[in-house]
């Protein structure tokens, strides 16, 4: 089927989708069965090499966009020179508070994800699947049964364990997955070396996020030039859609060459909007005039300044306060730091007043010199990303809002919303489509 | 994420142990400040001496947290995870 007599942009079971195709969302999780029926069952592990996915150009779709191939190879290097069995990690636990990719995957094609795991396993000779949810997440109960469907098939599959964790922001971060497996607390912590080298009680580690090896699992049977088929260069990709859109929370797949504005105003899509919170509650904003011909891929974005990290693409009302919402993100992301790192526990909640000061029209005098003085006390100084997200945030505030920074600045009054949150930020648990 | 090929060791702070005692800063003047809040900024990854050396792993031994580390990888070529 050519892609370009189908939708470039597709939801559940829609037609163009290529991750989520199949059943519709009433439907409920695909069962085993007619996932194979669909997809046909994994090939051996022959077919799906190293090199074929680094050929792919495959990156990590939890945010980093690191490539995959070279996560692998540095598992696989760690396993020769240590001799230590390798592990492979789900990371389920999706924390960005807006997103909810992940959790669609995992709850409607558990299957696909657990395939994508399997392949992986199998490609490095690991005997064990951790699969890392939140334990209020409602995937944890459907992943159970799939778990139970896969054990009753006798699939040729490594062992499986399923683990559930906390649901806070920073819980969902790499080494803090890892840590909270060795039966730790789940905060992120500084390895000096990588998970991939020295992961779950020391084991080279490969830890992708669920989109990450529901990619693997397509690219295992169909090899790279169908995966790839017409869509983005870098493979099709899932983007949640919140803020002021027709349905706030819809997940939904880019399979085909598309632009932003053609996603905003598609279904579930917007018309206005002032500007755009790319990539989570820690993204960038962008100004609604370049949304028109920016083009819709993980690796075009981040050239262009706005990767789309957690997949999150947020429209905001033409009549909020683009800086008024930001010192409010950066407020709630202030409060949701691990609680280890100085620069983290001290800057972040002293930025937040600054650009609450802002907010308000009542700046310091010297609030722009304290503010690149905090800044660079703050930058690159975490044990995560954290702190560097939320820099990045505010540096992107004052490029995009920069009218209203301004005006601001000199105390004089907005005329624009700044009560009601438009984001949710939420504390309250999350469900499912 | 490779052993240095020069043969100099290099300093690695943990920051999520950090404290903010300060010690290092007495010890490794050269290669350690303090920011606003007391908490150790890495000035100069490589101890390129003995002497360097040496005061590194004082520092290292004498941080209440065990937040420093001495050894012979480096921190610079990126991130593998983030």
């Amino acid at each position: 089927m050519s892609v370009s007599s189908v939708p470039p942009i597709a939801g559940l079971g829609e037609p163009g989708a290529v991750l989520l195709a199949g059943p519709s969302a009433e439907a409920g999780p695909e069962a085993l069965r007619a996932h194979l029926e669909r997809l046909g069952s994994l090939p051996p592990v022959s077919e799906l090499t190293v090199e074929e996915i680094a050929a792919s150009g495959l990156r990590g779709r939890g945010g980093a966009d690191f490539p995959v191939a070279r996560k692998m190879q540095a598992v696989r290097d760690a396993v020769a020179r240590t001799g230590r069995p390798p592990v492979v990690v789900v990371n389920g636990s999706e924390s960005e508070p807006a997103s909810r990719k992940d959790e669609v995957l995992l709850a409607f094609r558990p299957h696909l994800v657990l395939d994508g795991a399997a392949a992986a396993a199998r490609l490095l000779g690991a005997d064990e699947v951790v699969v890392h949810v939140h334990s209020a997440s409602a995937a944890a109960q459907r992943l159970s049964a799939a778990l139970d469907e896969r054990a009753a098939a006798r699939l040729l599959d490594p062992g499986w364990r399923l683990s559930r964790g906390p649901g806070s922001y920073t819980s969902g971060e790499s080494t803090a997955v890892i840590q909270f497996l060795e039966g730790g607390p789940a905060r992120p912590r500084s390895n000096r070396l990588p998970v991939a080298v020295r992961g779950l009680h020391d084991a080279p580690t490969l830890l992708h996020n669920a989109e990450t090896f529901a990619q693997l699992a397509l690219l295992a049977r169909a090899g790279r030039a169908a995966w790839r088929r017409d869509g983005p260069p870098d493979g099709s990709f899932l983007v949640t859609l919140d803020g002021d859109v027709r349905e706030p929370g819809r997940v939904v797949e880019v399979a085909g060459t598309a632009t932003l504005g053609e996603l905003l105003n598609g279904p579930g899509g917007v018309s206005g909007g002032a500007a755009v919170l790319i990539g989570g509650f820690a993204g960038r904003w962008l100004d609604a005039r370049r949304v028109s011909d920016l083009p819709l891929g993980r690796t075009a974005m981040a050239e262009a300044g706005v990767p789309l990290g957690c997949g999150l693409v947020a429209v905001l009302p033409p009549d909020a306060c683009g800086v008024a919402q930001t010192a409010g993100l950066v407020r709630w992301l202030a409060g949701q730091s691990a609680g280890q790192c100085g620069p983290c526990v001290f800057g972040l909640p002293s930025l937040a007043e600054l650009i609450e000061r802002l907010a308000r029209g009542r700046p310091r005098r010297r609030d722009d010199v304290e503010l690149r003085r905090l800044s660079s006390s703050i930058v690159a100084r975490g044990a995560c990303r954290h702190p560097d997200g939320v820099l990045a945030l505010v540096a992107s505030m004052l490029e995009v809002f920069l009218v209203d920074v301004t005006r601001h600045a000199a105390g004089t009054p907005c005329r624009k919303v700044h009560a009601t949150p438009w984001l949710r930020l939420p504390d309250e648990v999350r469900g499912v489509a | 994420m490779s052993p240095r090929s020069d043969g100099h060791l290099t300093i690695h702070i943990d920051l999520a142990r950090c404290r903010g005692h300060g010690i290092c800063a007495l010890l490794l003047a050269d290669h350690v400040d303090l920011d606003d809040w007391g908490y150790a900024v890495l000035n100069e990854e490589s101890a390129d001496s003995r002497r360097a050396t040496r005061r590194a792993r004082r520092a290292s031994r004498a941080c209440p947290q065990g937040a420093i580390s001495v050894g012979p990888v480096s921190n610079e070529p990126g991130r593998l995870e983030a």
